[in-house]
């Protein structure tokens, strides 16, 4: 039962965002708060171990199934992150009849704009119910700039668990 | 869609061998460390150089479809590719040579760290990593505004407008965020759909 609304809900989250990132606010909303699978500390560690990952940014939500229930959760994970693009197979024939889906991109462009507005809110959200939240927001200020300097995310989450070792010790 | 019509004149298109299809999207999958903005550029390498199996214009073509389309952009492009290169057959082969390396990897990976959770290394690692996320989805949020100044300059203040919009539907209303999205298409699309009207 688990597993398929696990499935329902990245499925859910995949096909209502267009980038990667923009489906975790959707997932969060799920996972931590409707349904307690996991806690605010539990969905952090496993974006964390996504972006560690090769694969695109949105492959996170295996991380996330992989945390809600192993591997079955994460390859159900897996299938539900591929089934929304492949929406792509039906639009191509009809892009070319009606010369252009009118709308479409604009549709696409107000999904990505508010998808903005809840990443905003989901690591501000995150940041507020984090254990140390002084060493969290300077992480994360750290992070934002280096990150927007396109120092890549693997190194970042590397040196972020290290200096995490460092402080304990 | 220039590119079809070319390779249909053509005779046909010369389709790639499925294990070689699967071989490519596995490597891309396997070394993409970085998320999308890596993969991205790995992606149009592979297939305009080292491959060549298309030129800057048909990719370009490829890519702009693959942005309508909901879901993860880069795999609606891993389909777009597959489809063009193998036909049916390669929409499934390119899409597991993509994903099989980031399920490994993810799943070893959360396998080790989860049984070992208790220990206190672990355990401050991954308050590090903690402050690494947040920043990691902000810097995502303002890359997204970035890319949205650069593909729409005309409709940014309209794109500005909705990230507000969304975040007093949020706070204020206590919207979910499937609410926020459905409403900011609409918003967003809105201008277009008056247009037309007044057209017709």
């Amino acid at each position: 039962m688990t597993l398929w609304l696990l499935f329902l809900a990245v499925l859910k989250s995949s096909a209502l965002s267009f980038s990667g990132g923009a489906a975790f606010p959707i997932l969060e909303a799920d996972v931590v708060g409707r349904y307690r699978w996991l806690n605010p500390a539990g969905f952090t560690a496993a974006i964390g171990l996504g972006s560690v990952s090769p694969g695109p940014t949105g492959y996170g939500s295996l991380a996330v199934g992989y945390y809600v229930a192993g591997w079955p959760g994460a390859i159900v994970a897996a299938v539900a992150v591929m089934l929304p693009p492949m929406t792509i197979l039906v639009l191509l024939p009809l892009r070319r009849r009606l010369g252009g889906l009118r709308g479409a991109r604009e549709a696409a462009q107000g999904v990505a704009a508010a998808s903005v507005g809840l990443l905003l809110l989901l690591g501000l959200g995150l940041w507020h119910q984090s254990d140390r939240p002084v060493i969290t927001a300077i992480a994360a200020a750290v992070t934002f700039i280096a990150s927007l300097k396109r120092v890549s995310p693997p190194l970042l989450v590397a040196l972020g668990a290290l200096a995490g070792v460092l402080l304990r010790a | 869609m220039e590119s079809r019509s070319e390779q249909d004149q053509s005779g046909g298109p010369v389709r790639t061998p499925l294990p070689r299809l699967f071989a490519v999207f596995f490597r891309l999958g396997a070394l993409s460390w970085g998320g999308g903005s890596t993969l991205s550029v790995m992606m149009m390498e592979e297939f305009i150089q080292r491959q060549s199996w298309m030129s800057f214009t048909q990719y370009a073509s490829l890519a702009g479809i693959s942005r309508i389309s909901p879901g993860m952009n880069l795999v609606a492009l891993t389909i777009l590719v597959g489809l063009r290169q193998s036909g049916p057959a390669g929409v499934p082969v390119a899409l597991l040579g993509l994903t099989l390396p980031s399920l490994l990897v993810i799943g070893v990976l959360c396998g080790l760290v989860r049984s070992a959770a208790r220990s206190p290394m672990v355990l401050g690692a991954m308050q590090g990593v903690n402050g690494v996320v947040v920043g990691l989805l902000l810097a995502a949020g303002w890359r997204t505004l970035e890319e949205l100044r650069r593909e729409a300059p005309d409709r940014f203040v309209v794109c500005l407008a909705i990230v507000g919009v969304s975040l007093a539907a949020s706070l204020l209303l206590a919207w979910g965020p499937v609410q926020v999205l459905l409403l900011a298409a609409g918003i967003s699309m809105m201008p277009v759909w008056l247009r037309s009207r007044r057209d017709e």
